[in-house]
């Protein structure tokens, strides 16, 4: 089943403060190895989610501009964090605070991603959800083709009207 | 004031002119060197090269300074190289040290930005040494020097041409970019990294230290880097959310050590350190899946 082809429900589902959802993934974010907790949240099997792309749970809520900013990082070698709002399999969502850095070879080349994902606050949620929202909005209206620097632009605006970064945002949520 | 050629600079210009500048000491470790030398002869015998390295490492610029006062005169000595601070400092000798510092120029300590990043490199460094020792490592000093080096770059900037970063910093709260790798390149056409890994090369720092501040070459390198991000991180917000991811990640690096070991080294407050702790608890039951690397 694809993202896509999902219908997104209310039902959330909410991530305990004592686990936290780990997996990895190739360079390309093919999932390479999942936990317990992203089987049971995402509500795929792990053969289902092995080999497919990360994306099969991404909600259609989540601006894609986020997306490029992670791969943008990741990409250079660094570490991303941010908030993202995930699909189950059944249209339900859940909220997690993600961390994805690069794994690096013995030579310090990057073969793939790890990705440790864990409870986000109801406050950084709230927050987030509304900067999320404008973001789509004007992604949504600008075409799949500018989307991305449509996203990129609003939260550009927003960044500067806070005199911050996206990182330092991202910490003070 | 920087000429208009120099805003024009790039990495290698800017090598070329940091890398024989006297690099300058904070106001507060010459205050403190020059009371300690007032001391009586009893007093300041008592105190040890462990006692005199410890003031040095809080001194992210003196560290630099001293590492290369002791390895321009290693080389014409043939000797082995220095790769701690410890070793600098024994290399150096109280006399000497004291009228190094003396005689140095100090950096301005009203800078913010300056005062963050000297912050950022001496808890990056405190939690490096803490993490090495934890895995037994041959010497979590050089681990601990690497990390404090890792920021060089940027602290020569802040106190030769504190125009670049604080144009970094504009460009970071404009918007403009999203990250601050990308606010570098953006606003100087560099990034403080790149400059640190050129000024190492130019000083030809021993090998070692040169491999562990790349970040990345090994195990050891790992968790210099992995410190970096984690003090980054706590500057930014000492109850930052990705300090258990941060810990998840360590402890790939230093399976033998329990996640509360590993927190011990990271200076945040008892109630967040009870959060993270419960935060990556779970990892012990029993998981299904195939395991993650």
């Amino acid at each position: 089943m694809k993202p896509r082809d999902i219908a997104p429900t209310d039902r959330e589902r909410v991530l305990p403060t004592d686990r936290y959802i780990l997996s990895t993934t190739d360079l390309a974010g093919r999932i390479t190895s999942v936990n317990d907790l992203f089987i049971e949240y995402s509500g795929y099997t792990e053969a289902e989610l092995i080999g497919r792309q990360h994306n099969i749970v991404r909600h259609p809520d989540m601006p894609r501009a986020v997306f490029q900013l992670l791969w943008d990082a990741i990409a250079e070698g660094e570490q991303f964090m941010g908030y993202v709002k995930n699909l189950c399999k059944d249209g339900g969502f859940y909220w997690v605070f993600a961390h994805v850095s690069p794994i690096t070879d013995a030579r310090g080349q990057i073969t793939g991603y790890r990705s440790v994902r864990r409870h986000a606050r109801p406050e950084a949620i709230a927050r987030v959800s509304a900067l999320y929202a404008d973001m789509l909005a004007a992604e949504t209206a600008a075409g799949p083709r500018d989307a991305i620097a449509a996203g990129l632009r609003v939260l550009s605006a927003h960044l500067a009207a806070q005199g911050q970064g996206y990182e330092a945002m991202v910490a003070a949520l | 004031m920087l000429t208009s050629f120099q805003w024009r600079w790039g990495v290698a210009q800017w090598v070329e002119f940091l890398k024989d500048k006297e690099i300058p000491v904070l106001l507060r470790t010459q205050a403190l060197m020059q009371a300690l030398a007032s001391l009586d002869a009893a007093s300041t015998d008592a105190i040890s090269a462990r006692d005199l390295a410890g003031y040095v490492f809080a001194d992210p610029y003196l560290s630099l300074k001293l590492l290369r006062h002791a390895e321009n005169r290693r080389s014409r000595r043939l000797g082995q190289e220095t790769t701690t601070t410890l070793a600098a400092v024994l290399h150096t000798g109280w006399n000497e040290l004291v009228q190094l510092v003396g005689a140095s120029s100090v950096t301005d300590d009203s800078s913010e930005g300056r005062n963050n990043c000297e912050f950022r490199a001496v808890l990056a460094s405190s939690i490096a040494r803490g993490w090495a020792s934890l895995r037994s490592d041959v010497s979590p000093d050089e681990v601990a020097l690497a990390a404090l080096l890792s920021e060089s770059g940027e602290l020569l900037l802040w106190h030769f041409a504190p125009e670049l970063p604080l144009k970094v910093a504009d460009e970071l709260a404009s918007g403009r970019a999203f990250r601050p790798l990308r606010a570098q390149e953006q606003a100087i056409g560099f990034t403080f990294r790149q400059m640190t890994l050129a000024l190492v090369e130019a000083w030809e720092l021993p090998q070692i230290i040169a491999l562990l501040i790349r970040g990345t070459d090994s195990l050891r390198a790992n968790i210099a880097r992995l410190a970096v991000d984690t003090a980054r991180d706590i500057v930014a917000n000492n109850r930052h959310p990705s300090i258990p991811a941060q810990l998840v990640n360590l402890k790939r690096l230093i399976p033998g050590a329990s996640y509360a070991q590993l927190l011990v080294p990271v200076p945040i407050a008892d109630d967040y350190r009870e959060e993270v702790l419960l935060a990556v608890s779970a990892e012990s039951e029993p998981q299904g899946g195939r395991k993650p690397q």
